[in-house]
């Protein structure tokens, strides 16, 4: 079970991500591509500035791994965040397992996501 | 002993600074630690029922002992994705 973990600055290469995932004995990938959206809350929005604490976010991400590998028979994991001021449009998240199956795929993937917008220390401010 | 907190997002706005210090007795809990934030810095009262503290990268629950050197973070309600 391997994972790759990255907050970063920079635009998120997603073709390189699914690349990350890649693994001749799984038949199942699910990445998800999360973007800024041009509404929240009935307002308009023209970016997002995301800010965090990089050392938790590693650390934190890297125990939502290890749950969701441990409920899933997970391959290959990835999480990418991208912090900093984000135009709408931009993917500000890719996160995505690589499994036998599709059932596990997207349970894997959908824990990761759902923990992660829980517990992992990344905020956001709309603009 | 001396604990010093990083602070992020709205709290760290609200306060104006990147961390904050406070004295507390050996052998505080975070409970403890938390009522001395509020105590020092009342307009951080708001956020005490939703904002956790973290203890070396990691969520600290209520009655995890505070050490010298920990690296402490006050964290507000999380909104990444």
């Amino acid at each position: 079970m391997t994972v790759t973990i990255q907050l970063v600055e920079h635009p998120i290469d997603v073709a390189a991500s699914y690349r990350m995932l890649e693994d001749v004995g799984s038949g199942a990938v699910v990445l998800f591509c999360g973007r800024v959206r041009d509404t929240n809350d009935g307002k308009a929005v023209t970016a997002i500035d995301y800010t965090a604490y990089p050392a938790m976010v590693t650390a934190e991400c890297a125990r939502i791994w290890d749950e969701a590998a441990t409920r899933y028979p997970l391959h290959r994991g990835i999480i990418v965040h991208r912090i900093g001021r984000l135009p709408v449009g931009t993917i500000s998240l890719v996160a995505g397992v690589a499994a036998p199956h599709r059932e596990e795929a997207f349970a894997g993937a959908r824990y990761l996501i759902e923990a992660l917008k829980e517990r992992v220390p990344i905020w956001k401010q709309e603009s | 002993m001396k604990a010093r907190i990083l602070l992020f997002s709205v709290i760290k706005d609200l306060l104006q600074r990147e961390a904050i210090e406070v004295e507390i007795p050996t052998g505080s809990t975070v409970e403890g630690l938390f009522a001395q934030i509020v105590h020092q810095y009342p307009a951080v009262t708001p956020w005490q029922q939703v904002a956790r503290i973290a203890i070396n990268a990691t969520y600290a629950p209520n009655q995890t002992v505070v050490h010298e050197g920990d690296e402490i973070a006050l964290i507000p309600p999380v909104a990444g994705g």
